[in-house]
Order: structure tokens, then sequence, then C-alpha cells
């Protein structure tokens, strides 16, 4: 571990650049840094010595490349770091990171990332979040004009990477380039000539200085490199790079294309379609190399102006051709992996020949599995053509509709169920089931209408036979969601087939949960352990609204942000919108205001392109409209509700809650506190109609905290409310508390609410605890012990200013004296110690002491420092 | 997004870790002899100002030049491993959580790998 600086010989005119990059990974603010060029500029060069010199440095470092391979798993690049996994299997996050940071130990890790704008979006959103935790330090390349994936775009956004752009060489560095190319210096004619034809690119330098030798247009004359004549004239890069390509012969080119067209291609592939010499010629001409990739021999370019020049020469009717060859091979080929049967597919599809419909019926099977909807449009649209009018039409149809509906097209969805070819009655029943659930939970989930689609659902029954658990299952899930939990749950008696079904057990848990009993809900899920990895995301975040519900806030935070990650990495759209619901749902209970109006903002943005459209839209926006109510300033407040007019309506409840809480809200903050009472208690009375107590306890909580207890009350008890888990029963103690002015019973709700981390909530009765006791003229050093509490929790959280917060401040203030007092004494300083130092009687210190004792409520010297230290600055 | 320093507790947590952190220096035998007493309150307040700006507390605050400041000290790498290893022990024992320990650990250690880059 010496202070020598690691050598950079090779990388002529990059000081800056490397400097650059030096400086970045020495400023703690930043976690990564992207060289951003032109192609052949000299980016991976840049790349690869800072890893090596990171290494030296005493650094970790892992590097991956972006490619646009086709059929590639999301994250394979990254598992193929992981020792002693098989091939094939993409790992998880988790344990990639995990994996990642045990290889660094307590080593700075280095991650690079080249060609990052080529990065499937797994990857990048991983890379993005490696960075953001700290994990490594990113440092990627991006070729100039390419749009990378948002995940990497968004670091520079965010101000977690910095851009180093990276600009052709200058006149003087391009010579000395040469020379170390040539190993000899060149003369000041080719260096002139060779910085007018490259403009200080150094990969088309390179490329025209070898070149110019082998064709003798340079020679060697002394130890320095004269040219006899005129360089290749050819005005670019890419002109150059054609013109290299042209010059190969027809074997060669052939072995050049293929690669280009199929992505790099396992070498065993390739010896099948061309001669394995030509390969070895390619190589050592520096335009294929092979790389290891997930144990297997990969073919490639060397670099991808290669790639895009060699697709660029290729005809349409050649590489249409190719492709057919590149399947034909693929296809014999075993063992056959998932994204052979997907490369295969749309081999055949895109050169035109017929593919066999159960390999396209696979194909799309897997797209869609990877949330890759666009593909399993595209394949199983090429399915259905070959055999709509077969009984497998209805399948087919249906596995397109469920890829247009995952992209929120429900246009196309209705119109390919609805296509004449397709003969519904010749199809399965099971189809037929499959057709109906999707029509139907299309027109409840997409238009929001849920009569007709439970009208849909039956006729479907009826024509089938009768009652089937699917029907009914998706029936209930459907009641629970429009909030009708009677109704679901009588669809699902437990131990019934519709009840062990995802939709099924989803509903009930949405269903338990809205009725008030979130913990029966999770004791019902506890039952089927493997709904949170087959009931979706959407089932899976009703899991952590029931978290929420039941009390164990942090447990569903935690299992959000893992569904989070696990949907983001997925491309699960979709399910990104319901986690990030669920985030800010918790992030709102917890007196978390940002967080929370950080998450419902981006689910808003997420939902707008889902298949949630709709309800996404306007759950998201009801979350926020919610949190920006409560506050003294309505414009936030009405500036949501100015998004929410432009949403179409839609009968799913969930959303509704929030929103309709979120309008009484703003009433009472706009001056119609009374209006916005008798709205809750409207709403109140609404969900004890329909048996929704979880809703019925929040909306008279909020009654209570619009300072007008004794109504919540009233209509607390005119039903019995039976609720279960920890939230809930609280919430009903605290609404009993207030309404009878019981500061002690306050105070245990506080301490409860404080305890699950419900720090909003346990704020606001804290303050209404201490105003209480004020009010009740209790003994001064009571009132002090509980406006400290108070204190203590509004303190640090950005909760609400509602109405309970704003006008009531506990405010406790120290003379002057008494202040400076009472901090010598929290420093530790002895009552004589302070006389002597004010020059003051010990009495007169005693007793001031005494007088800030009962003005803070405390008894020792301990509680006296912790109670100075909220009381912050001195006034 | 709240920084690092924050989450960590702020001023008066960092100052309570660098306390506990020269303390444990200033024990070991593997690095007691690089330091030099007279210089330890001095290096106390360096320090603390330094993990403050390295963990955001101190946003745009200049910040001391670990290559300067160890040049010519003749570090070994048992050395700097003895000295992460007392910081993260420090942090350990304050309390702070595993999560938020790993990523201010990562952070130090970046910056001292990357004093020679
Ligand atoms: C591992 C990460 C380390 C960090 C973050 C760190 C940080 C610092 C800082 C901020 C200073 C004060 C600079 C100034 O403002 O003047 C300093 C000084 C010093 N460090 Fe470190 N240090 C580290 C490792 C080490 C190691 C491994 C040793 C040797 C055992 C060491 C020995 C010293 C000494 C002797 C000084 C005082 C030099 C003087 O008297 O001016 N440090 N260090």
């Amino acid at each position: 571990m010496c202070d020598k600086l690691p050598s950079v010989d090779d990388l002529v005119g990059r000081q800056a650049e490397f400097a650059a990059i030096g400086a970045a990974l020495r400023r703690p603010d930043l976690a990564g840094a992207l060289f951003i060029g032109d192609a052949g500029v000299g980016k991976s060069h840049l790349l690869h010595a800072t890893l090596r010199h990171a290494e030296e440095a005493g650094f970790v470092t892992v590097s991956i490349t972006g490619t646009r391979a086709l059929g590639d798993i999301p994250l394979a690049a990254f598992a193929a770091l992981l020792p002693g996994r098989p091939a094939g299997d993409a790992g998880d996050l988790v344990q990639i990171r995990r994996a990642l940071q045990e290889r660094a130990g307590n080593r700075p890790l280095l991650l690079g990332l080249d060609d990052a704008h080529l990065l499937d979006e797994a990857s990048a959103a991983l890379a993005h979040q490696l960075a953001n935790d700290l994990t490594a330090f990113v440092v990627g390349t991006i070729r100039a004009g390419e749009a990378p994936p948002e995940a990497i775009s968004s670091l520079m956004k965010e101000g977690v990477a910095v851009r180093i752009p990276v600009e052709p060489l200058d006149a003087a560095d391009l010579s000395t380039f040469a020379e170390v190319i040539l190993g000899q210096p060149v003369s000041d004619d080719v260096a002139e000539q060779l910085f007018l034809r490259t403009l200080g690119n150094p990969l088309f330098a390179k490329e025209l200085l070898l070149e110019a030798r082998s064709s003798g247009v340079i020679v060697d004359r002394g130890g320095v490199f004269h040219v006899d004549g005129d360089l290749p004239a050819p005005s670019s890069l890419s002109q150059f790079v054609d013109a290299r390509l042209a010059a190969l012969g027809d074997v060669h080119q052939r072995a050049v294309s293929l690669v280009a067209i199929g992505g790099p291609l396992e070498i065993e592939l390739l010896e099948q379609l061309v001669d394995p010499d030509a390969l070895v010629e390619l190589e050592s001409a520096r335009l294929l190399t092979a790389d290891e990739h997930d144990d297997t021999l990969m073919v490639g370019f060397v670099h991808p102006v290669y790639a895009d020049a060699a697709r660029r020469a290729v005809g349409r009717l050649a590489a249409r051709q190719m492709l057919r060859e590149l399947a034909d091979a693929l296809d014999r080929r075993t063992p056959r992996r998932p994204q052979d049967v997907l490369r295969i597919a749309t081999w055949r599809l895109d050169g035109g020949s017929l593919a066999d419909p159960s390999l396209l019926a696979a194909a799309t099977r897997i797209a869609s599995s990877r949330n890759d909807f666009d593909l399993a449009e595209r394949l199983g649209r090429a399915w259905f053509d070959q055999v709509a009018d077969t009984p497998d039409g209805l399948r087919a149809a249906c596995r397109v509709a469920s890829a247009y509906i995952e992209q929120g097209e429900y246009g196309e969805a209705i119109s390919i169920l609805a296509d004449p070819r397709v003969r519904r009655e010749a199809a399965a029943p099971i189809d037929r089931l499959r057709g109906a659930v999707i029509e139907g939970g299309m027109t409840f989930w997409a238009f929001g209408k849920v009569a007709p689609a439970i009208e849909m659902l039956d006729a479907a029954a009826a024509e089938l036979g009768g009652a089937h658990p699917l029907i009914d299952a998706t029936k209930a899930a459907i009641w629970s969601a429009a909030g009708r939990p009677n109704e679901a749950l009588a669809l699902t008696p437990p131990g019934s087939p519709a009840a062990t079904m995802p939709a099924g057990v989803a509903s009930d848990l949405l269903a338990l949960t809205t009725a008030g009993t979130p913990a029966l809900a999770l004791q019902r899920v506890g039952d089927h352990p493997e709904f949170v990895h087959t009931g979706g995301a959407i089932a899976a975040a009703a899991h952590a609204f029931a978290l929420v519900e039941t009390g164990r806030l942090r447990d569903a935070t935690e299992f959000a942000l893992d569904g989070w990650e696990r949907a983001e990495r997925a491309h699960d759209r979709h399910g990104c919108v319901a986690w990030a619901i669920a985030l800010g749902w918790a992030d709102l209970n917890a007196g978390r205001r940002r967080a929370a109006e950080q998450w419902f903002d981006r689910a808003t943005t997420l939902a707008e392109r889902s298949a949630a459209a709709v309800h996404g839209t306007r759950w998201a926006l009801g979350g926020l409209l919610l949190s920006r109510a409560q506050d003294t300033d309505p414009s936030g407040a009405l500036l949501v509700l100015d998004r929410l007019s432009g949403v179409p309506p839609h009968e799913a409840r969930a959303h509704a809650d929030l929103e309709l809480r979120g309008r009484a809200w703003l009433r009472a903050v706009q001056g119609d506190v009374d209006g916005a009472v008798r709205e809750l208690l409207d709403h109140a009375d609404e969900a004890t109609d329909r048996g929704r107590h979880a809703s019925r306890v929040r909306y008279l909580i909020d009654v209570v905290r619009l300072n007008h207890p004794s109504e919540a009350l009233a209509h607390l008890d005119s039903v019995p409310c039976v609720v279960d888990g920890e939230l809930l029963p609280t919430l009903i103690d605290a609404i009993r508390a207030a309404a009878t002015a019981d500061a002690a019973g306050m105070a245990a709700v506080t301490d409860r609410l404080a305890e699950l981390g419900f720090l909003g909530y346990a704020a606001e009765a804290a303050t209404a605890a201490w105003t209480m006791v004020r009010d009740a003229n209790g003994e001064t050093r009571t009132v002090a012990q509980y406006a400290r509490r108070a204190q203590e929790l509004r303190e640090g959280i950005d909760v609400h200013v509602t109405p309970v917060l704003a006008q009531a401040r506990p405010e406790i203030s120290l003379s002057r004296r008494e202040r400076e007092i009472a901090e010598l004494v929290a420093e530790g300083r002895t009552s004589r110690e302070v006389a002597d130092e004010l020059i003051i009687g010990v009495r007169t210190v005693e007793s001031h002491l005494a007088r800030v004792y009962v003005k803070l409520g405390v008894r020792s010297r301990t509680e006296l420092a912790d109670a100075l230290g909220l009381l912050g600055a001195p006034t | 997004m709240r920084t690092l320093f924050d989450r960590l507790g702020g001023r008066s947590a960092i100052t309570a870790v660098v306390d506990d952190f020269y303390d444990r220096l200033t024990r070991d035998p593997r690095v007691l002899h690089q330091f030099a007493e007279e210089r330890l309150p001095s290096l106390r307040a360096a320090q603390v100002a330094w993990l403050t700006t390295a963990f955001g507390g101190a946003p745009g605050q200049p910040m001391a030049d670990l290559a300067a400041a160890h040049r010519g000290l003749d570090i070994t790498d048992d050395q700097v491993t003895a000295v992460l290893g007392h910081l993260e022990a420090a942090l350990s024992d304050a309390g702070v959580e595993p999560e938020l320990q790993r990523q201010a650990m990562s952070i130090v250690s970046r910056l001292w790998f990357a004093r020679v880059f």
C-alpha cells in the first residue's frame, strides 16, 4: 500500500478525462460517472484503464457489457459474475447484490458498464440501485446520441453520476497515439493527414494506420513512418469500416453478416454455418472476438461500430435467408433453453418462414413470463393467425389479449377476442372460461364497471353449465375491489375451490382487510404461502395493505420494497404501480409525508401507461390528494383535484376511500370544517352498511382529528364494530379517549401508536392528550410532561400540519437565566460550580433549577439534558 | 432522501463515533505508533469534519486530501484493515444498523482507496 500512481501510458491525451474520473471517485456525493462520446473515440478504452487503475489502487472491480442480443435473460450479465451459478439462471437481485458485497469485503467496489446504452432494463435498474445504495461506484460508457435505459439516465438526472464527455484527440495527441500504435514515430506529413482524415477519432486513426502500413502507403524510413502518396480517404469512421468489410472475401463476409444479424452467437452454432477457419481469420483480423458468457463461448464484434456497419451492409432478402438458416441450426441443437425457443421463433418470424404453432405458443408464453409484452404480442399474433379457426384459436386470442391488456391497449384486446374466425363453441371449456374471465375482468379493471362485469361472468358460468371456481374467484375479486366484502366473502367460503385460487386468495385478503379484520386476512394467506409468488403483484400488494392495517407498518414497508424491486426488475409495470401505492400508503401512515407523496406521484406516472391505467391512476392520485389536503395551504391538493378531474370514473373502492377522505380534508382546510365532518360521517355510515369497518374507523378517526370526537363516537357506537389486529382497536380507543377527554387513555394510545410506527397519528394523539391535561388545569409538572411527549413526537418527522397540530403547539419557555443554568447543569456541572461560574448564590441556582424541572416536567439531570435538546435554540 | 449524515444521527452521533474510533486506534499496537500524542485533539476534530462531509452533512465543503495527509507515513495494508475495522466497530457499538453501517463504510473505503487514483 504505497502512494505510487499506477501507470496510464497507453492512454494518450486522456489526462483530463482521467483526472475527472479520479475526482469523481473522491467526491462523496457521487456514486457513478459516465463517459459519453462518439463511436471509436475511446470510451471503452478509458473504462478499461479506469478499471485497471482502480484495481491497482485497491478497488475490487467487476464489469459487464451491454448487448442487444435477442433472448438474453435479464440480468444474465450480472448473474454470470456469480460463482457456482447454473447457466441460464439469472438469480435474483438480492442475491446478486449480496454476492457483490461479499466479493468486495471491506474494499470499495467499482462496477464497469461498457456500452451502458445497450443494457437490458433489468440490468440497468440493478446498476442504478447498486449505485444508489452505495454497493458500488458505477463507471459506464454511453455512445453520444444513443438513449440509455431510463435507469441509467436517471443516475445523471438525480445527480448520482456525473457525465464525463470524451472528445476526439487533438493533433499533437493523435501523433503520439500513432507512435504508440506503430511502435515508432510518424512524420509530420503522416500526422497532418491522419488528423485531417480522422478528426482525432482514435479508433479510426488506428484502423487507418494499420491498413496504410500493411498496404505500404506508409513506410518506415530510418525509424520514422513517412507517407508514400496519400492515406486512404474515407470521410468517416463508418465509411472506413464499410470499406473494410466490403474488402472481405465471400466466406468471411457471410460470417460477419451472420453475427450482425443474429447478435452474439454461440461458437458451435456459427461453426455449423461457416468455415471455422474463416472465424479464426476474422479473429486475427480484429473483427470478431469470442467471450465466455454463461459458460458458453459467444462470438461477437470487437467493436460495436462493426456490428452497425455489417448490419447496414446486409440486404433485406439476404438477412431473411440468414435468419432462417440460423433458426434451422439452432433448432437442431439440444438441449433447448427458453431463450433458444424465443430466438428460433423470432428468427423464423422475421425470416418469413412458417413457424410451428406449438413453437410460437411456447415462445409467446416465455415472452409473457418475461414481461416482454411487445414480443409476446408479436409472437402471439403469428400463432393466432395460424390457429384462429381451430379449437386453439380462443386460447391464442386470450394470450394475445392479455399481452395487449398489460400494455393498456384494451381496444386491441377486445377486438382480438371478438375476431370472427374464432369459434368459441369449438374451444375447450377451460379456454372459454379464460376468455370470459379476461373479458369480465377487463370490464371491471379497465372500464370500471361492476354490474356488467358480474353479468358477463354469470352468463359465461350459465353457458358452461353452472358455477365454476375460477368464475367465482374472479367475481369475488371484483366485489372485494369494489368495496363489497360481504358479497366477496360469500363466494369464497373457507375450504372451497374458489378460495384456493390466486384470485380467490387475493379477494379474501382484501375483503377481510377492508372488513376490519386484517389479522384474520393475514392468517388466511398464511395457509397459502405460495400465494405471494403466484398471486401476482396486485394480490401481494394487498398483503402489504393488510400488514399496514394490522399495525405491522415496518413489515409492510419491507415487504413492499422487496416487491417493488422484484417488479421493477421484471419490467412488471402493473406490479410497480401496486407496490408504489402500497409504499405510499405505508409512508403516509408512518407520518413520512414527503416520501409518501413521492411514491404516489411515481405510481401515477407509471399507472398512466399500464394495464391498470384508470384504477391505478385514481388510486395513486387519491393517496396524493389525501396527503396534500392535510395541510394549511390547499393549493397542492387543488392541483391534484385538477388532475383527478381528467381521469375517467371507476367503481373500484380502495382508491375512492382515499380520495373521499382527501376531499373532506380539503373542504376543512378551506374553512368548512362542519361540512367536512358531515361528509366524513356519511362516508363512515356507507362503509358501515357495506361491512367495511376498516374504512369506517379511518373516516371516524378523521372526524376526531377535525375536533368533533363526540360525533365520531356516536357513529362508532351505532352499529357494533368488530376489528382485529393492533392498529384498528387502538384507533377505536383513540376515538373513545377523545370523546371522553380521557388524557391517560390518550397517552396510552400515543404510546401504542408510536411503538407501532404510526408517528403522524401518534403526534396528534400526544398533542390531544396534552391539550386535555392543560384544559383540565392539571399539575404544571404533568402538563409539562405531556407537552414534552408531544414535542418529542413532532420533532423531526414531516407530519401533516392538521388543525389539531396547527392550533396546539406545546411550547415551553425558559427565561434566559433559567436556560443558562439548565445548560450548565446538563453538561454535568454541580450547583456549586454553576454558582461560582455565574457569581450567584447556590440557593439562587437551586431555585431556578427547581422551576426549570417543573416547567420541563423532568426529574433528573439526564432527563434535563434530553429535554433541553428538544427545546432547540434559545428564543 | 435524507443524507447518510442525518440517518446516522447527525453531528452528535458522528462526534461520539469518532471519540470511540480514536480510543480504539490509540489502544491498538498495530497503528498506535503512527499517531503523535499532541496531534490527537486536532485530529479528532479533523476526523469529525471529514466524516461529516463524507456522509453528506456539509455539502460543498472541501475535504482534507487523504493522499497528502498520509504521505510518507508508510501505511501497510494491515494498518488500513485495522483502521477500517475500528471505524466499523465504533459505528456498530454506537447502535448503527447494519445496512447503514455498510453504506457508511462503503463511502469511507472508496474515498480512502481513491486517494491515490
Ligand atoms: C481508512 C481510512 C482513513 C481515513 C478516512 C483517514 C482520515 C484522516 C483524516 C481526515 C486525517 C486528517 C487530515 C487533516 O485534516 O490534516 C488523517 C490524518 C492522519 N491519519 Fe488517517 N485516515 C485513514 C487511514 C489511516 C491509516 C491506515 C493510518 C495509519 C495507521 C492513518 C494515520 C493518520 C495519521 C498519522 C494522521 C495525522 C497526520 C498528521 O499528523 O497530520 N490514517 N486521517
